[in-house]
């Protein structure tokens, strides 16, 4: 998805003690954490289902996708839905309440031996607004609902 | 005559004796006389001398014949005038010395004894006089003792004056000590009825915070259902593209005003936490300090009833120095008394000595003199003895 404007919207979420975004048109909407329902055979990473208001879906545990850690529910603990390329998909995180511009400007490519985990291809870039440290997902490669934690693709990271 | 017969010999030998010297005396003189009167007459007579001798002897026979009757009366006359009535006292005199010898020798019998007497009467007094001075001695030692004791008894009673002043000050200071120790008995009531007031009142306190706290939470919620709305409202208005950008100013306004309730409720929140501690910590602290309360007004009792033990100790340890105190004075009193009576006993035995010493001179005196008594009575003895055998050497006749 690219989007080329003088700034952009991210929604905010916490995991651990990094920062992370959502482009906001990538997210439909936050909800307060409730338990996922375990699905049988269900592939690694999805944690279960929910019901959002009539409509099952798969809650991602993106804390084990990108830090390599279980996600432990807090009572500030949200589930971000956000549209993947395959329908809404859930994303379990430690809170999310804010919406922040960022200039374009501000956003530089994502270096892979800064980031935290081989993972690095699920982010766009980071952008840093006063003193915090943002990584902006790739909606289109952290949503997968499938796991992509094999690195296999060495097909670069779309636009920078 | 009855006391004539025994000296009748000695009185006829005593009369003849006379006689004789009377001749001898007086025979002599005449002889010469007559015969100075003779040579006289015959110078102036111029007789011759053989006449002068017949006159002479003439005169001497004439003398002679003239003289015997003379004297043969004179005889009778000494012997019935003077010889009879001298035998006579001869005799009595004999008699008497006889009875003057047998009293000398009782009267000289009488002064030994009385001399021995007199020694033993001297060897008393000598111990009556050792005893008065062992007396006197005594006594004024006695009375350096009684003087000593005495300058006792008065420090004592300066003492136990002193005792009594003490306890009396020491009553007073028990008492005032009891006083504040029942006034301290008060205030501790009083701090623990408000410790206890304190005590419910945090307790209060704590039910209050706890209810704050509830209350915080609900609006701590409230916060986070806003911030939540106010996200989707963002998102929303996002989706909504360029109409919805009106939205989206509300919505971020309504996201830092949660943002900020939450804050607030946060800092609330742990304030209220901190109170609920100090409070809980407050609670124990009260609870502990009651307790300390509970036990220092127990100790507190306990130290009044102390203090009055010693208000009737120390009470009756002036009672007793008192009467120590008037006790030691007439001691004293006694022990001036005593040392008075030793020196009259001091000045009596003197006095006694004296006396004694006087009555050995006078018994010494009356030895000597018992002594030159029973030696004169024994000369006076002697001399009856001797004169008894004098008359019996008298012969009158």
């Amino acid at each position: 998805m690219a989007v080329t404007q003088e700034s952009r919207q991210f929604v905010l979420f916490r995991l651990g003690d990094e920062e992370y975004g959502l482009p906001i048109l990538s997210v439909r909407c936050v909800i307060c954490y409730m338990e996922p329902t375990p699905v049988p055979l269900a592939p690694r990473g999805i944690e279960g289902v929910i019901d959002l208001r009539g409509q099952l879906i798969p809650v991602v545990d993106i804390s084990m996708r990108l830090l390599a850690r279980e996600f432990e529910p807090e009572p500030r603990s949200r589930i971000v839905v956000a549209e993947g390329d395959s329908g809404l998909v859930g994303l379990a995180v430690d809170s999310a309440g804010e919406v922040v511009s960022i200039l374009a400007s501000d956003i530089r490519p994502a270096s892979k031996e800064t980031l935290p985990v081989a993972a690095a291809e699920a982010y766009e870039g980071v952008a840093s607004i006063e003193d915090r440290f943002i990584l902006l997902l790739d909606p289109a490669k952290a949503l997968l609902e499938t796991e992509f934690m094999p690195p296999v693709a060495e097909d670069g990271d779309g636009d920078n | 005559m009855p006391g004539e017969y025994r000296g009748s010999g000695r009185n006829r030998s005593v009369s003849f004796k006379l006689t004789m010297m009377a001749w001898v005396t007086i025979g002599p003189a005449v002889a010469i006389g007559l015969l100075t009167t003779a040579l006289f007459a015959g110078f102036v007579l111029r007789v011759d001398f053989v006449s002068l001798i017949w006159i002479a002897a003439f005169g001497g026979v004439v003398m002679l014949v003239c003289a015997i009757p003379g004297q043969l009366a004179y005889r009778n006359a000494l012997r019935q005038r003077v010889l009879a009535p001298l035998g006579e006292v001869v005799s009595q005199m004999q008699t008497s010395a006889e009875s003057v010898m047998t009293a000398a020798g009782q009267l000289a019998g009488a002064a030994s004894e009385i001399n021995s007497s007199c020694l033993e009467i001297g060897s008393a007094m000598q111990k009556i006089s050792n005893g008065l001075d062992l007396q006197s001695s005594e006594v004024e030692a006695m009375s350096t003792s009684t003087e000593s004791m005495t300058a006792s008894f008065n420090n004592v009673a300066a003492r136990a004056d002193e005792t009594r002043e003490m306890s009396r000050q020491a009553a007073a200071a028990a008492l005032l000590g009891e006083e504040i120790t029942n006034e301290t008995i008060r205030k501790i009531a009083a701090v623990r009825n408000a410790i206890e007031a304190l005590s419910s009142s945090i307790a209060v306190l704590g039910v209050r915070s706890k209810e704050i706290g509830t209350i915080v939470g609900v609006i701590t919620s409230i916060a986070d259902q806003t911030n939540l709305l106010s996200l989707n409202a963002a998102i929303e208005a996002a989706r909504a593209g360029q109409l919805g950008q009106g939205f989206a100013v509300v919505a971020e306004q309504v996201n830092t005003l949660s943002e900020r309730s939450a804050k607030a409720a946060e800092q609330i929140g742990a304030l209220i936490g901190e109170i609920q501690d100090e409070t809980a910590e407050s609670v124990k602290r009260m609870e502990i300090s009651a307790a300390e309360v509970v036990l220092g007004s127990e100790l507190a009792d306990k130290t009044g009833e102390a203090l009055h033990q010693i208000t009737e100790a120390v009470g009756r340890t002036a009672a007793l120095a008192d009467e120590i105190a008037s006790a030691m004075a007439d001691r004293a009193q006694d022990a001036n008394k005593l040392d008075r009576s030793m020196h009259d006993i001091a000045a009596v035995a003197e006095e006694s000595a004296g006396s004694v010493q006087q009555s050995a001179a006078a018994t010494e005196e009356q030895a000597a003199c018992t002594q030159e008594i029973a030696a004169a009575a024994q000369e006076l003895a002697d001399m009856a003895r001797r004169l008894r055998e004098s008359a019996l050497q008298f012969e009158l006749d």
